[in-house]
């Protein structure tokens, strides 16, 4: 559904060339959530706007819902729903002006605009809504027109920047719980930005993790979870058996050196859930009682800190030195 | 291309209805200019020999539609400059519809708003100043007036686009409108017993001062080559300028 090859994207401002985005490698299924995760200022919006024609690549190719980005940008656009982070509705309109002009803009007779205005209104609960002026709606009632809007006909693809940014939880709850039936049940591909660590692990079938311009691993959650930091076994034993339970640990397929730190022994392994028979099969036999036994699940922050160093929630906002919004 | 621009035109219409004081407010300011100032104009220029011909009053009304024109037009920017900044402008240019249309949808409200103006300003002046208009010449200096509008319009919907920020285009726009309002000749005829031979050859570099002496020319009906063929010619080309001009800006990225 979406296919990239050394997509890239430099800007210049004040005669200095800064690369936004270093040459990505994306390739989407149709039909999945994938998410794009990364600090502010890594790249993510930049990326959503060359995939959605707002930006020209600098380098690269791709197609978008089987059309050639920079040979037929109509071709994608007709294909395509794209929700900004900021939104984009007026608010001297209203909710059904808003979602008829959007359907007509993309083609559909005014009735087929006000059937599919009608039907996005219910997939995203702004019933009763339809002749509120926009600036009279709440955060999370604007933030789902925003999605409304974006679906009034019928993508194949819908990016989705920062969903959820700035709303509260149960507004954050709502929009996921609607954007997840719009995979389950209308087959839409989905692909959203978020530095929101358990929304993207919660949503998403891919996730692209992506780092100053780069996308510096790919995979599912549970995958890049698994392979790149695993989990941490941590077991607590009588102090003066300490040692003995280390080195049965340390005998583990796949387990790493486990450290000491008093009575408990703790050492990271690929699939802690799946070497935990094992282990206490091998206390037992040798005779060492098990006090407490711990898998702690990774997160995809701990990915994020392993591949660079840093946490992707102590970034400093560094989006607006970049120039990726219009 | 012109449904598209019918659905954003649409759009605008809905808003104006929706507070329209602003908008009648516009519409009342040339009244203001008709009596209080061109009485002002024809006097004078009834004492003063080398004035254009057609009679003061004829010379005047046309022009105060190009003023009209030029303010309504340079203005309009900053309606896209909102909608740059609320995202609505990035929404629709995610859609397939053609970027012309865009474009056009923007215009037409202001020239909309400048025709509904213009032709309370002939009304009036027929009514109490007693213009012989003919209704040919009336309807020709409207679709010039349009025109010029639309081209104009795009122009600074293009300024803002480019300049991207409320402070910048300001600048622009009146740096630019002041020199080309008062070179134009259409507040103050410039001609060539008035003016420094300098002033004069530097207003007929304006191509508004030959659309200026166009709408003169149709609105007394008065067909004369140079006006109508070179004022006309300059007119479309800088039509057709604009156009090619603001839809290459909003085919471009706008970061």
């Amino acid at each position: 559904m979406i296919t990239t090859h050394g997509l890239a994207r430099s800007f210049h401002v004040d005669g200095r060339r800064i690369d936004a985005v270093k040459g990505v490698d994306i390739d989407v299924s149709p039909g999945m959530g994938v998410t794009l995760l990364g600090p502010n200022g890594a790249g993510k919006t930049t990326s959503f706007r060359m995939l959605t024609t707002l930006l020209r690549p600098t380098a690269g190719t791709a197609t978008v819902a089987g059309h050639d980005l920079l040979a037929d940008p109509t071709g994608v656009r007709r294909r395509i729903g794209y929700v900004a982070q900021g939104g984009g509705t007026c608010g001297e309109h209203t909710v059904r002006e808003e979602l008829e002009t959007q359907g007509q803009l993309y083609g559909l007779s005014r009735a087929k605009a006000r059937r599919r205005g009608g039907e996005v209104v219910e997939q995203l609960e702004l019933n009763g809504l339809e002749n509120r002026l926009v600036k009279t709606l709440s955060g999370g009632q604007r933030r789902r027109l925003d999605v409304a809007l974006g679906l009034v006909h019928s993508p194949l693809v819908v990016f989705l920047d920062e969903p959820t940014a700035g709303l509260d939880p149960q507004s954050r709850a709502a929009l996921w719980k609607r954007v997840h039936m719009l995979r389950t049940e209308l087959g839409t591909t989905v692909f959203v930005t978020t530095h929101y660590l358990e929304e993207a692990d919660a949503f998403s079938d891919q996730v692209l993790i992506i780092d100053h311009g780069q996308i510096i691993a790919e995979g599912t959650p549970e995958a890049l979870k698994a392979k790149v930091a695993g989990h941490r076994v941590e077991i607590t034993v009588p102090m003066d058996l300490v040692q003995a339970a280390a080195a049965i640990a340390e005998r583990l397929p796949h387990a790493s050196k486990p450290s000491v730190i008093g009575d408990t022994v703790r050492f990271q392994v690929p699939r802690g859930d799946a070497v935990i028979p094992d282990l206490i099969r091998a206390m037992d036999l040798a005779s060492i009682p098990t006090l407490s036994i711990q898998v702690v699940q990774p997160t995809l922050d701990d990915i994020f800190l392993l591949l660079t160093g840093r946490s992707i929630r102590e970034q400093p906002n560094t989006e607006t030195s970049t120039p990726d919004r219009m | 291309m012109f449904r598209d621009a019918a659905l954003i035109f649409r759009g605008e219409l809905i808003l104006t209805r929706r507070s329209w004081a602003p908008m009648a407010l516009s519409i009342a300011q040339p009244l203001t200019w008709l009596v209080l100032f061109t009485p002002l104009m024809v006097g004078l220029m009834k004492e003063t020999p080398g004035s254009p011909p057609g009679g003061a009053w004829m010379v005047m009304t046309p022009a105060l539609t190009i003023y009209l024109v030029l303010m309504n037009s340079a203005f309009t920017g900053y309606k896209l400059l909102g909608d740059l900044s609320n995202g609505v402008l990035e929404r629709m240019r995610v859609t397939p519809a053609s970027r012309t249309a865009l474009l056009l949808g923007y215009a037409m409200m202001t020239v909309l708003q400048t025709v509904i103006q213009s032709i309370m300003v002939f009304l009036l002046a027929w009514i109490l100043f007693d213009l012989p208009l003919t209704l040919i010449g009336t309807l020709l200096t409207l679709g010039v007036g349009a025109l010029l509008t639309f081209t104009l319009t795009a122009c600074s919907i293009t300024l803002a686009l480019l300049a991207k920020s409320e402070p910048i285009f300001t600048a622009i726009i009146s740096t630019g409108l002041l020199p080309l309002t008062l070179l134009s000749g259409i507040l103050m005829p410039i001609t060539p017993d008035l003016a420094p031979q300098w002033l004069y050859i530097l207003s007929r570099c304006n191509p508004l001062t030959w659309i200026a002496d166009l709408t003169r020319a149709t609105f007394t009906a008065n067909y004369a080559f140079e006006p109508v063929v070179i004022g006309g010619g300059i007119l479309v080309a800088i039509t057709v300028m604009s156009l090619w001009w603001g839809t290459r800006t909003f085919n471009r990225e706008i970061l």
